[in-house]
């Protein structure tokens, strides 16, 4: 019975509410995931075969090199790490 | 889908890549190819409102029986043919470019793909052809496996090799020769005996892979790759349930080796068991494990009708058959599959450290939207059609109206045929190991003998129905 006071509680979860998580700390923002979609064709062998990169289904999902793993880009995890964006200045 | 992003002003200089809004509705096919079947559907029945038809665009060969007359056809119609080139090219090029495939990559790959299509379908016009199993679907797909896997071609002609964009085109056009009504009838049946199959499949992977000692991510994975939608599922479950970055590739190699082998295979012993082209259909909805790969195999049984001796039903009994059971009956609830598993992911599996979303909007950010288009163009034909009886129909809109959509459908799936044979390279597959390959198996063999008992004894009275004028 405890497996099914689990997935109840899971599915409580489930209800779209406000996320804990600020947008900006989770997987799509970290510099260690990757989704563009030829990305993902190049690092998926076989993808492109019967499927592809671009298809709806595959959602904004992404590879994280930290983890090793295919995540959605709503995931969050300890190890985030912000984008950064480099902004060259001309040297006088 | 814009990224939030941190600005250090003059900090050190590193590698960062592009990235490419992956989750915006330009950047995916699905989006196109409701466009572009829309679009050209829309085009078709405004042709025809106004007194015109699109038929002198849509193209294909006649039946000939000797290499003169169809040359003969060709330069004759060279000016249709280059005018269908140039839409197709236009369409597909613009389309891709959007998508961010370099177009100067694009534009000679699908020249290549439109010329050896031309010639394949030209191959599948012959008079002789039925008696040499020269069907176009499985010519393209056995021409594009043996030029990748012994020449070979350069990387970059991938550009124009896009399957499933030319898939779900050929579908969304394919809603147009099946009416809405048969959708909402036949959808029932193909749901329940879909639900059966996939059900059962993804079961005895699952638990054939979990009793092998695989990781539960990936056995889910490889269940779904054998239960939903092949490759596209594995991937949309390997996403939902954090699976590692080798698990998608491994069930992938698995899906593309046993779709291609049921290409070849499900047609065949349909063929010598004699089934009529809708139970046929029905089976190889259910039991084959990609949408383009199914397609080849039932447009390929479809062509038998009225060829080879034994076999009822009409050649688009097959078609509609497969569509019913694996788009409607299989496709459209992979968001379900994938909300289900990032459930059970979350709340029983191993912790993966990273805590991934469950949130019911999973099941439309996974829905197959190519689907829509696929519905709006039934409708649209649907509607046109009930102001017409029926002499008028087969007078007016089918030939004038229904075939030359049929026929622009010939060409999207001759180019998805093609491009599947294309980019297939065994040797650039992932290396699946043995106990992958054997959870899957299990599903395969449950999968086919189940669908054989419920397409052909449970549910064969309905699916031959189906192929009956």
């Amino acid at each position: 019975m405890r497996w099914m006071s689990a997935l109840a509680a899971a599915l409580r979860a489930s209800l779209p509410t406000r996320s804990a998580a600020p947008q900006a700390a989770r997987c799509g923002a970290c510099r260690a995931f990757r989704n563009d979609p030829l990305y993902i064709e190049r690092q998926t062998p076989g993808l492109h075969v019967m499927s592809s990169g671009f298809a709806a289904i595959r959602a904004d999902d992404g590879i994280c090199s930290v983890h090793s793993r295919y995540l959605p880009a709503q995931a969050v995890c300890e190890r985030f790490q912000a984008r950064i964006t480099v902004v060259h200045r001309r040297v006088r | 889908m814009s990224t939030p992003a941190q600005t250090v002003s003059g900090a050190q200089p590193e590698p960062i890549t592009p990235r490419i809004a992956a989750g915006a509705w330009y950047r995916t096919e699905d989006s196109w190819a409701i466009a572009l079947g829309v679009g050209l559907v829309t085009a078709a029945v405004l042709a025809l409102v106004n007194g015109s038809s699109i038929k002198w665009l849509a193209v294909t060969p006649q039946k000939w029986s000797s290499p003169d007359q169809l040359g003969r056809q060709f330069s004759a119609n060279a000016g249709r043919y280059l005018a269908l080139f140039v839409l197709w090219i236009s369409l597909f090029g613009l389309s891709t470019r959007a998508l961010g495939i370099r177009t100067l990559q694009f534009l000679p790959s699908f020249a290549l793909l439109f010329a050896v299509s031309a010639a394949i379908i030209g191959l599948g016009a012959w008079e002789q052809a039925d008696r040499y199993n020269l069907e176009p679907p499985l010519v393209a797909l056995a021409a594009g496996l043996l030029i990748s896997n012994t020449i070979g071609l350069p990387r970059w002609l991938d550009a124009g090799f896009r399957v499933e964009y030319y898939v779900k085109t050929g579908i969304v056009l394919l809603g147009a020769t099946l009416p809405l009504t048969l959708i909402v009838s036949a959808g029932p049946v193909a749901i329940v005996q879909a639900a059966l199959v996939s059900l059962t499949t993804f079961g005895v992977i699952y638990g054939v892979a979990t009793r092998l000692g695989l990781d539960r991510r990936l056995a889910a994975t490889l269940g779904a790759g054998g239960a939903v939608c092949g490759v596209s599922a594995a991937i949309a479950v390997a996403g939902a349930v954090g699976a590692k970055k080798e698990h998608g590739p491994i069930a992938i190699t698995i899906v593309i080796f046993w779709a291609i082998v049921m290409i070849f295979v499900l047609p065949l012993v349909a063929r010598a068991l004699q089934l009529p082209t809708g139970v046929a259909g029905a089976w190889i909805g259910t039991s084959e494990f990609a949408d383009a790969a199914g397609f080849a195999a039932a447009q390929s049984y479809g062509g038998y009708a009225g060829h080879v001796p034994g076999i009822s039903g009409s050649a688009d009994a097959a078609v509609n058959a497969f569509t019913l059971m694996k788009v409607i009956g299989r496709d459209l609830w992979i968001g379900i599959w994938a909300f289900v598993l990032s459930i059970v992911a979350v709340s029983r599996w191993e912790s993966t450290g990273v805590r991934s979303p469950t949130s019911v909007w999973e099941i439309w950010r996974r829905f197959p939207k190519f689907v829509i288009g696929f519905v709006i163009t039934s409708a649209i034909i649907s509607i046109l059609t009930s102001a017409y009886s029926v002499a008028d129909f087969n007078k007016v809109l089918k030939p004038d109206l229904v075939n030359p959509i049929k026929s622009l459908r010939t060409w999207a799936f001759t180019f998805c045929f093609l491009s599947i044979g294309l980019t297939t390279r065994w040797r650039d597959l992932a290396s699946a190991g043995s106990r992958p390959f054997l959870a899957f198996t299990s599903g395969v063999i449950v999968n086919v003998l189940l669908g054989f008992l419920l397409s052909v004894i449970v549910f064969g009275n309905y699916w031959a129905a189906l192929g009956s004028p």
